[in-house]
């Protein structure tokens, strides 16, 4: 009788010990953050931008009495619409055990007509985007002084404002190098000091076709909070889209 | 356009994290979607 009743306490502790466990597992699994990583369909953004677009015309819509005659848009800038690029990277953070995000195969690039020039959203993800300006000043295409980066991580994003000092020149209409350019910024809380600097012509190959390109490099060097960053874009100085 | 960036915060959304970041965009048509 009692060798029976200690089988049934063990059996019952043991039951027990695997309840609590499968539930705490469970806690645990529920409570954890989620994090993910979804791409932007090229239909998604080419649907934004008409709902953009079309809340544009109606809102810059002249009346039919205005006598000012129809403005092009300035020629060097890159023409409205939605740009597709084949992408390739990652971006991941070491935060809760670290999470990476793989980049899609194709991401879009969204440029709007945007006061004194053009608007350009990069989804690369639902959870990861650039934004920025470019403007047509005296001196060629410029890059204004405001622009924002967006990250999500475990379903918690953040956006990251950049202000800094100045527009600064992307691209020169003279087509001719220019020497580096520091840029005093502020991005999110901190100081962001990057350096511009126009390089030589290129050609590179869209379409089967080439297309002479300026190659622009960003760099940043700094010991703090963003403590390497080397990066170099292109821009073409016939539509000014990033190429590579 | 490309990159590859390394960057450490102590004020972001999660504390003390470094981020890494590197990617490769070239474009593939010169003509826009509209």
């Amino acid at each position: 009788m009692t060798r029976r009743w200690d089988r049934r306490r063990r059996l019952l502790i043991g039951a027990t010990t695997i309840v609590l466990l499968g539930a705490a597992v469970f806690v645990v699994r529920a409570a954890w953050p989620n994090d993910r990583a979804r791409s932007v369909d090229a239909s998604e953004a080419l649907e934004r931008y008409r709902e953009a677009t079309a809340d544009a015309t109606v809102a810059d819509e002249p009346s039919s009495s205005s006598s000012a005659p129809p403005v092009d848009p300035p020629a060097a800038l890159p023409p409205a619409g939605v740009y597709r690029y084949r992408t390739s990277g990652s971006e991941s953070i070491d935060a809760l055990g670290g999470t990476s995000h793989t980049y899609p195969a194709e991401t879009t690039l969204t440029v709007t007509a945007n006061g004194c020039g053009v608007r350009l959203r990069w989804d690369v993800l639902v959870e990861r985007r650039e934004e920025w300006r470019l403007c047509l000043g005296d001196d060629g295409i410029e890059l204004p002084p405001l622009a924002a980066s967006y990250h999500e991580f475990y379903g918690t994003g953040r956006l990251e404002t950049q202000t800094c000092d100045g527009a600064v020149l992307l691209l020169p209409t003279d087509e001719r190098p220019r020497p580096p350019v520091e840029w005093f910024c502020t991005l999110g809380d901190h100081e962001w000091l990057p350096t511009w600097q126009v390089l030589e012509r290129d050609t590179l190959r869209v379409e089967g076709r080439p297309v002479a390109v300026t190659h622009v490099q960003m760099t940043v060097t700094d010991d703090d909070h963003y403590s390497s960053t080397p990066s170099s874009t292109g821009g073409s100085t016939s539509t000014a889209c990033p190429w590579r | 356009m490309s990159t590859a960036k390394e960057s450490r915060s102590d004020s972001g959304i999660i504390g003390d994290v470094v981020y890494h970041e590197e990617y490769r965009a070239d474009l593939v048509s010169l003509t826009p979607m509209t």
